[in-house]
């Protein structure tokens, strides 16, 4: 079977044009997901669990890097994602720099048919991934060229206001439009969806474990595998027990 | 070695060690450690200290002119003159014996000699008076009178207590009408001195703001057109020309033809002082006929200005940095994209121009910062304070950034 790739990248010339050439130089590979944004390519991350992931570094919702971040479970070290990711930039040149030195791939815009051929059998061979994509991304983020992440989130309880500081947050968890907040002091909903305000968050402290729940990764006891395809995470503090969807599984591998 | 010599080398090395000093002091750098050996070197060290920079330089060059023989011959000079004034003193008024009229006419012509050079480059701390200083003054006069009074007496074989008692009143008041006519002409020398070196410090501070603020203007420009054609944009641009032109689309020729005028017009822009407002919406025109070929349905954008509004001058590249703010942190971060207006109005003698964007909004605007700081270095390089910029939310989301420029 091909490879199933997904393609994120906003500007629709650009798009279309990989679109294009990986199924001239791929045609083996079946494109899954093409997505506009960061927030839906995550969301078709989710869905598809592709096996290569063109990931532009600048895009509406949340940045290429951040998106890798969230993918390979940045913050546990040498954990590596399920998926072979390749950047993509029209210049960027600490990302660049950064990428040369941790031998990660990417491809500069406008991008070459032959610079795209000899990437694509690189992830033909399907040698595992000898990068250093958590050094990259730790080093892009310690130049200070990362976005803001939120530290405080405001939920109504009644009439009141609480000010939950993010590192007091158990878990996150997707209900419908809103998102139920559980903290060390008790929980509360949010009116933003949880796509939304995962983007605000430090993805080496949260990580998405299933499309409705985001967990603190301080807050995480213990991961229990109930059954061959049920995996549960087991919290400190709380006697909620969260399922890991298979796309996560990789978090909790020895 | 022969005395007089060496009395001279000693005299040179004195003089030396002061311009040094002076030199140290002009340059900035620590004085010598040997000023600081007596009491007296100390105080010749605080007293160049509060001279004025230029009052410094003056005297340097003062010292400078006259250092060695030449302010000997100088020196000598005045002592000759003196004396033969102090002769024609003699001859004019005999009651003055020769030798007292040489002593009178060389003690005033010093004494005032040295009050105007102290006057001339200390004219500050001159003009800073005290009245303490003011009677040591009128007293030293009369002293003066009392004891050149009394050596005149010695010499014509009077007692001195007996001339003291007949002219002492007279010659004490004499002698602090002497110093007070004496502090009133140095004084006076001292206030006009104070003014020129007030106007020429005046001058030179202006001329180094004039020199600072070209400086910054070229600086701020270049940085501007730096952002404007960054490479992110060129190689995005330049990719969507090639995808367009390898699918033989018609697109391509425009999004090249809009290329062209932004590059022209954005390199162009660096050499005027001042462009038309017309110009400038051109430039932005095709900016965003570019952008919006790249981001397609993301991005929609109007630009309204009356054709009277479009000959204003202004100054280039204020408008579309703010523009380029605009679809940088307001359209692109934002998924579902939106809307930049730009308009142009008049009210009295202003002219506002406008860009507003309903993209992401102000409460994430990370990095917009450096932008902005341009723009409004920009306008205070430009207009002074006669111009200025407003940054607000817009209704329901995105930001307005509103320019106040003075119609010129």
């Amino acid at each position: 079977m091909g490879a199933r790739v997904l393609v994120a990248e906003d500007e629709a010339p650009m798009r279309e044009r990989l679109v294009q050439q990986l199924g001239e130089v791929w045609p083996s590979a079946t494109i899954v997901a093409v997505a506009d944004n960061g927030l839906d390519a995550w969301d078709a991350y989710l869905e598809h669990e592709p096996d290569v992931a063109f990931l532009d570094i600048r895009m509406p919702g949340m940045s290429g890097l951040d998106l890798a971040a969230r993918m390979s479970g940045f913050g546990v070290g040498q954990a590596t994602a399920p998926v072979r990711i390749v950047f993509v930039t029209a210049y960027d040149q600490y990302a660049i720099e950064a990428f040369d030195r941790g031998a990660v791939d990417y491809l500069l815009k406008p991008i070459e048919r032959g610079r795209l051929a000899r990437t694509v059998a690189r992830l033909e061979q399907g040698t595992p991934a000898t990068d250093d994509l958590a050094g990259v991304l730790r080093a892009l983020r310690a130049s200070g060229k990362g976005p803001a992440y939120t530290k405080r989130i405001k939920a109504s309880v009644g009439r009141r206001i609480h000010f939950i500081d993010v590192d007091d947050v158990l878990y996150f968890q997707a209900d419908t439009k809103y998102t139920r907040v559980v903290y060390s002091g008790g929980e509360a909903l949010i009116r933003t969806a949880l796509r939304e305000l995962l983007v605000r968050l430090d993805p080496e402290s949260f990580w998405q474990i299933h499309r409705n729940a985001v967990v603190n990764v301080r807050a995480i006891a213990a991961a229990e595998r109930v059954d061959s395809d049920r995996t549960e995470v087991i919290l400190k503090g709380s006697n909620d027990r969260l399922t890991v969807s298979r796309a996560f599984l990789h978090l909790f591998k020895e | 070695m022969n005395p007089l010599r060496r009395l001279y080398l000693g005299y040179r090395a004195w003089e030396d060690d002061y311009i040094a000093l002076l030199d140290a002091l002009d340059a900035g750098r620590p004085v010598d450690a040997s000023w600081a050996r007596s009491a007296y070197r100390r105080k010749a060290v605080r007293t160049f200290e509060q001279m004025s920079r230029t009052e410094r330089a003056q005297f340097r060059d003062f010292v400078w002119r006259f250092r060695g023989w030449r302010g000997l011959a100088c020196l000598g000079g005045l002592l000759v003159a003196n004396c033969v004034l102090g002769l024609v003193v003699h001859l004019t008024w005999p009651q003055f014996g020769p030798y007292e009229a040489i002593a009178l006419v060389n003690m005033i012509v010093l004494c005032c000699a040295l009050g105007i050079v102290k006057a001339w480059f200390g004219a500050r701390r001159f003009l800073s008076l005290s009245p303490r200083k003011l009677l040591f003054v009128l007293l030293l006069g009369m002293l003066g009178g009392l004891v050149g009074g009394t050596l005149a007496a010695l010499s014509k074989g009077e007692a001195p207590l007996d001339f003291i008692r007949r002219a002492g009143v007279t010659i004490a008041i004499g002698g602090s009408i002497a110093g007070a006519v004496y502090l009133a002409a140095v004084g006076l020398l001292a206030g006009l001195r104070n003014r020129e070196l007030a106007a020429l410090n005046a001058k030179l501070a202006a001329e180094s703001e004039r020199e600072r603020l070209s400086t910054q203007l070229v600086e701020s420009r270049l940085r501007l057109l730096q952002a404007q054609v960054e490479p992110h944009f060129l190689f995005n641009t330049l990719g969507a020309v090639q995808q367009l032109a390898e699918r033989g689309a018609p697109e391509a020729a425009a999004l090249t033809g809009h290329l062209i005028r932004f590059l022209r017009s954005s390199m162009g822009s660096f050499r005027p002082e001042s462009t038309t407002l017309d110009a400038e919406l051109g430039l932005i025109d095709s900016y965003l006929q570019i952008m919006q070929m790249r981001l397609g349905r993301r991005l929609a954008f109007r630009i309204d200005a009356s054709p009277e509004l479009r000959r204003a001058p202004i100054r280039p590249t204020l408008l579309i940095t703010l523009v380029e703010n605009a679809v940088k942190h307001g359209i692109e971060p934002y998924p579902a994209g939106g809307t930049i207006g730009v308009t142009a109005s008049a009210e009295a003698d202003t002219l506002i121009l406008e860009v507003a964007d309903t993209g992401t909004g102000m409460a994430e605007l990370p990095g917009s910062g450096q932008g902005l700081a341009n723009v409004r270095e920009q306008l205070a390089l430009a207009y002074g304070n006669r111009a200025g910029l407003e940054l607000f939310d817009n209704t329901p989301h995105g930001v307005v950034a509103r320019l106040h420029l003075p119609r010129e």
